[in-house]
């Protein structure tokens, strides 16, 4: 499983997009308002630079290079911000088609 | 057996894949740009070159995962999507009290769709929201192609999850697909933002009036 583990990080992925958005203070998360009330539901609201261990770890690895981890991590980042900005609800009436009867959507 | 954490140590065991091998690396972020732009080839691992097929992954697709009905009481066999992080789930590791695995069903696009046709909604609204699926714009759902091995398009439904014990899953499921590096990295984004949301809008501070 280390193998595994080496090949397909876990807790790492989103930590890697995360932290190296949040390093880049470059990360937004949208915020849920009012249900059905709104045209836009969502709002990108930008964060400010916070603490982050893990890219406090990575940023200070004397085992791999820091300069290809800081250019990895902004690229992941800026592809983590961009897919976030694109991100939309489904809307209420879409919602209410398909959990009216879910049961019935399943495959076994 | 490995754990999860982010000091040095764990770092060196975890990401030397991608931050060693340049290459790769490349090809990840390409990958990974290509699928969260809509791009549909590239999802899954190739069920020929898949192997992982006797691992439980993250991401991963099995058939006959058990839902449990609670209006009938009876268990349904589906197809579901794993949320359940690879290492919590891993045999190798070691723990107190027996793990269940966490997913959520995928369903058939084409069934959607007839949901959509049959509540009325226009045909162009329908038209724009399947695209908005397709290009994975839409938070609650990841999308999944019509790609070897999935004969149709499926969605994971994330707002509709459940769990199932380790010993029930080893003897009913079977799995359907692994998805590749790129898909892998883009379900954990799609997971991070539908349920890491920390913009809440509720100020917990206030005192109750």
């Amino acid at each position: 499983m280390i193998e595994l583990i080496a090949a397909r990080p876990t807790h790492s992925a989103m930590a890697w997009a995360l932290g190296a958005a949040v390093m880049a203070t470059q990360v937004s998360y949208l915020i849920r308002q009012d249900p059905y009330e709104m045209d836009d539901p969502y709002e990108i609201v930008s964060q400010v630079r916070t603490y982050s261990r893990f890219m406090h770890s990575v940023g200070h690895s004397s085992a791999i290079d820091s300069i290809d981890v800081d250019q990895f991590a902004s690229q992941v980042a800026e592809l983590y911000y961009s897919f976030a900005q694109r991100q939309e609800r489904l809307g209420a009436e879409f919602e209410a088609a398909i959990f009216s009867d879910l049961e019935s959507l399943y495959e076994a | 057996m490995a754990t999860m954490s982010f000091d040095e140590d764990a770092l060196r065991l975890q990401i030397p894949y991608y931050l060693t091998a340049d290459p790769a690396r490349k090809v990840l972020l390409k990958d990974l740009d290509a699928l969260s732009k809509g791009a549909t080839a590239g999802y899954f691992i190739s069920p020929i070159s898949d192997r992982f097929q006797a691992d439980l992954l993250q991401g991963d697709g099995w058939r006959g995962l058990q839902v449990y009905h609670f209006a009938s009481g009876t268990i349904k066999p589906v197809r579901g999507i794993v949320l359940s992080n690879s290492c919590d789930v891993a045999p190798e590791n070691a723990r107190a009290l027996p793990p269940k695995i966490i997913f959520a069903p995928i369903v058939k696009l084409s069934n959607i769709r007839a949901r959509f046709d049959a509540a009325g909604l226009k045909n162009e609204q329908i038209e724009a929201k399947l695209k908005s699926i397709r290009s994975q714009s839409v938070t609650s759902m990841f999308y999944l192609p019509a790609e070897n091995p999935l004969d149709e398009e499926h969605v994971a439904l994330l707002d509709d999850l459940h769990s199932v014990p380790m010993e029930i899953h080893r003897t009913s499921s079977c799995k359907l697909f692994t998805l590749s590096m790129a898909g892998f990295y883009l379900f954990v984004f799609k997971l991070s933002i539908h349920f890491c949301r920390l913009h809440e809008g509720i100020d917990r501070t206030q005192p109750r009036q």
